[in-house]
């Protein structure tokens, strides 16, 4: 039997001008980072495939030169909290383009802001007043 | 972390130099195109040239060109062979590809 012809949308996404380094915005509005890197899977005989949003200074750095992304990597791997990979964003979770890039995921699940997460954890909550994170009842 | 060889980097493809089958440069990728297939976004179209670049930083100008000279070209996803991402090369003559202009600025019809 045939395979189905795959349904596409035929309103194309442009991917430099609509989604790289555009702020990204979680469901209720927080900035979550930056698109600093879009994966494409490539694949036999069939379009490449978009699979992810990378969101890291390493991948940043990596556009100036592999040396600068490299060190930034290491540095990652070395200092960050609980983290052995960068960012990642799988594109299902992609909403919509343009001025910003919206997703359906809240940020916490990103995992793009664990440095946030580490010093409001380690830092300031031990500053008085700073518990809940700043705000007041 | 080693990347496995099937990925690819939309942020390192960009301003990529783009050869014909002969080895002649025909420009630089500016702009990957996405449609949305079933529930996921595929790369259809790659473009090339200074009216990519134009349309990528989401400009337009005045519709000035150099005559004689081609400005962009839209490359079809199997047009393009990405084995080796730092030299991309077609994998068609470059007469088959779908040459395109920049935008031009169109006239808007005064409200009465």
């Amino acid at each position: 039997m045939a395979e189905a012809p795959p349904r596409r949308n035929r309103e194309p996404l442009p991917l430099a001008r609509d989604v790289l380094d555009k702020q990204v915005l979680d469901p209720d509005g927080c900035k979550v980072g930056k698109v600093d890197g879009i994966i494409l899977a490539l694949r036999q005989r069939r379009p490449p495939r978009v699979i992810a949003m990378e969101i890291s200074q390493a991948t940043a750095w990596r556009r100036i030169h592999h040396v600068f992304g490299n060190f930034a990597d290491w540095l990652r791997t070395k200092f960050e909290p609980g983290q052995d990979h960068p960012a990642r964003v799988a594109f299902e979770h992609f909403v919509r383009g343009g001025i910003d890039v919206h997703i359906d995921i809240p940020w916490k699940r990103t995992r793009a802001l664990v440095w946030e997460d580490w010093l409001q954890e380690r830092v300031i909550s031990k500053i008085p007043g700073g518990r809940r994170g700043g705000k007041k009842d | 972390m080693a990347e496995k060889k099937t990925e690819c980097r939309v942020e390192l493809l960009l301003g990529r130099r783009v050869r014909a089958q002969d080895g002649r440069v025909i420009g630089r990728i500016e702009e990957l195109r996405a449609e949305r297939e079933n529930s996921y976004y595929v790369v259809t179209e790659f473009h090339l040239g200074p009216s990519a670049l134009i349309e990528a930083l989401a400009v337009r100008h005045l519709g000035l060109t150099l005559p004689g000279r081609v400005h962009g070209y839209r490359v079809r996803w199997d047009q393009l062979d990405l084995n080796d991402l730092l030299h991309p090369r077609l994998t068609c003559p470059v007469e088959q590809l779908e040459r395109f202009a920049a935008p031009r600025r169109t006239r808007r019809s005064t409200a009465a």
